[in-house]
C-alpha cells in the first residue's frame, strides 16, 4: 500500500514535504522489484540534481540501476546508515531507508508527481 | 537506421578488446533506451578481468598482467577468456513483469542448447558457493552461482548481470567454453562433457534460439559507422579511463 500523504514519480521515487525541504526514498513497489538490495550509491551533501536526473544508483542481485531525482535542488541530506546496511531500503523504504533531502529550487516542484492512486495505477499488474 | 523497432535487432559475432566490448553493450543499452532491442555475441580479444559496477578495483590484483575493465552491470569479477559473450538490450515494452526473469529465461535457452549439444546441465536453484581448493576468496563470479545460473559438471558455466537505466535493460552473459590458464578453478563446457563447442557454433544456435524464446522476429544487422564513433567515444571517455575503472 503506497502512503496517501506521499507524491510519487514515475521512476519509483517518494517524496515526502518536511518543512521547506523534501525526504525522498524508493517507493514498495521498487524494492520488491529489485529484491535483495546489496549496493547503494547516494549523491554528496551540497550537488545539485535536476529533476529527472540520475542521482544514485542501487545494485540488486547482479542489477545495477539508476536512481532518479524526484524533484530538483540541492541535497542537505543524506541516509548515512544506508552505508553500512543498504537492506534497510529493502526493510523499512518509506521510514529508515530513506534516500536524500532535497532543498527544492522552486515552488511547485511536486506539481508533476503523482499521487497515492495515481501511481498504484501506473504499477498495477506489475 | 532501418530497423522496425518491434524486431530484434542481431548483429554479427564479434571480437572486442574489453573497453571497446563494454562500450559497444552500453550503446545497446542507449540503443534499447531509444525504443530498438538488440542481441549481439562476442569474445573478448585478449584474457581480461572484468569488474562488477560496484566492486573495488583492488579485488583485481590477484590477476596481475591482465588487462582490466568495470562493467556498467552488477555482479563479482569474471575472467573472461575462452568464452561466448551474449548481450541483449530490451525496452522496458519488451520485457518480464519482473527483470531477473529475463535471466532465468536467457539461461534456460542456453542450458537447452547445452544440453542438445551433449552438456548436461542444471539451473542452481538458489544462491549458492562452489567450493574449490586455492580460488582466490569471495571475488569470482564464477563460484557463487545465483538462482538461475547453469551449472554442468558441478562448475558453473554460464552467468549474466544487468543494468537498467529508465525504459531499458542491457543483460549480459558469459558462457564458459573451456578453463582459462588465469582461473584454472573454473572449468567451461567444453571441461566437463564431451562436447568440443566452438563459439560461432553456439552463437549461430542461439542466435535462433534466444529470439524465438523471446517471442520476438530479428532483422540482421551490423553497425553503423556513426554508431562504431560513438562506441569509440564510449570506449576511450568511460572504459579505458583510470576514472572510471578505479572509482571504487
Amino acid at each position: 500500500m503506497n502512503p496517501k500523504d506521499l507524491k510519487y514519480a514515475k521512476t519509483h521515487e517518494w517524496v515526502r514535504p518536511e518543512g521547506e525541504n523534501y525526504l525522498v526514498g524508493l517507493t514498495r513497489f521498487a524494492v520488491d522489484q529489485l529484491t535483495d538490495i546489496t549496493y547503494i550509491e547516494l549523491p554528496k551533501v551540497g550537488s545539485r540534481v535536476e529533476p529527472g536526473e540520475g542521482m544514485g544508483e542501487v545494485e540488486s542481485v547482479k542489477a545495477v540501476s539508476d536512481i532518479y531525482a524526484p524533484v530538483g535542488g540541492e541535497i542537505v541530506g543524506v541516509n548515512d546508515a544506508l552505508a553500512s546496511d543498504a537492506s534497510l531500503v529493502s526493510r523499512d523504504p518509506y521510514g529508515e531507508g530513506w534516500l536524500v533531502r532535497i532543498c527544492p529550487e522552486k515552488s511547485g516542484a511536486l506539481d508533476h508527481l503523482l499521487s497515492a492512486d495515481e501511481y498504484a495505477k501506473q504499477t498495477e499488474g506489475n | 537506421m532501418g530497423h522496425p523497432f518491434n524486431s530484434l535487432r542481431l548483429m554479427p559475432l564479434e571480437v572486442n578488446p574489453g573497453t571497446l566490448a563494454m562500450a559497444f553493450d552500453e550503446l545497446l543499452l542507449e540503443n534499447a533506451s531509444s525504443g530498438q532491442p538488440a542481441l549481439r555475441f562476442y569474445q573478448w580479444y585478449k584474457p581480461t578481468v572484468s569488474l562488477g559496477y560496484f566492486q573495488p578495483f583492488e579485488v583485481a590484483s590477484n590477476f596481475e598482467g591482465m588487462d582490466v575493465v568495470r562493467r556498467p552491470t552488477g555482479g563479482d569479477l569474471l575472467i573472461h577468456h575462452h568464452e561466448l559473450t551474449y548481450a541483449l538490450a530490451l525496452p522496458d515494452s519488451a520485457l518480464p513483469s519482473k527483470a531477473e526473469e529475463l535471466a532465468c529465461l536467457v539461461h534456460r535457452v542456453i542450458a537447452c542448447v547445452l544440453a542438445s549439444l551433449g552438456v548436461p546441465t542444471a539451473c542452481q536453484p538458489s544462491k549458492g558457493k562452489l567450493q574449490v581448493p586455492d580460488a582466490p576468496e569471495g571475488v569470482l563470479c564464477f563460484l557463487h552461482p545465483a538462482a538461475g545460473d547453469v551449472l554442468a559438471g558441478g562448475f558453473k558455466v554460464v552467468g549474466s548481470a544487468q543494468r537498467r537505466r529508465q525504459e531499458a535493460l542491457l543483460q549480459h552473459g558469459s558462457i564458459l567454453l573451456r578453463a582459462s590458464e588465469w582461473a584454472p578453478w573454473l572449468k567451461g563446457v567444453s571441461d566437463v562433457a564431451p562436447a568440443d563447442l566452438t563459439a560461432l557454433q553456439l552463437a549461430d544456435i542461439l542466435r535462433l534460439e534466444i529470439p524465438k524464446a523471446l517471442g520476438m522476429a530479428v532483422t540482421h544487422s551490423d553497425w553503423t559507422e556513426s554508431e562504431r564513433n560513438r562506441a569509440q567515444h564510449i570506449a576511450v571517455t568511460r572504459y579505458a579511463s583510470s576514472a572510471w575503472n578505479q572509482r571504487r
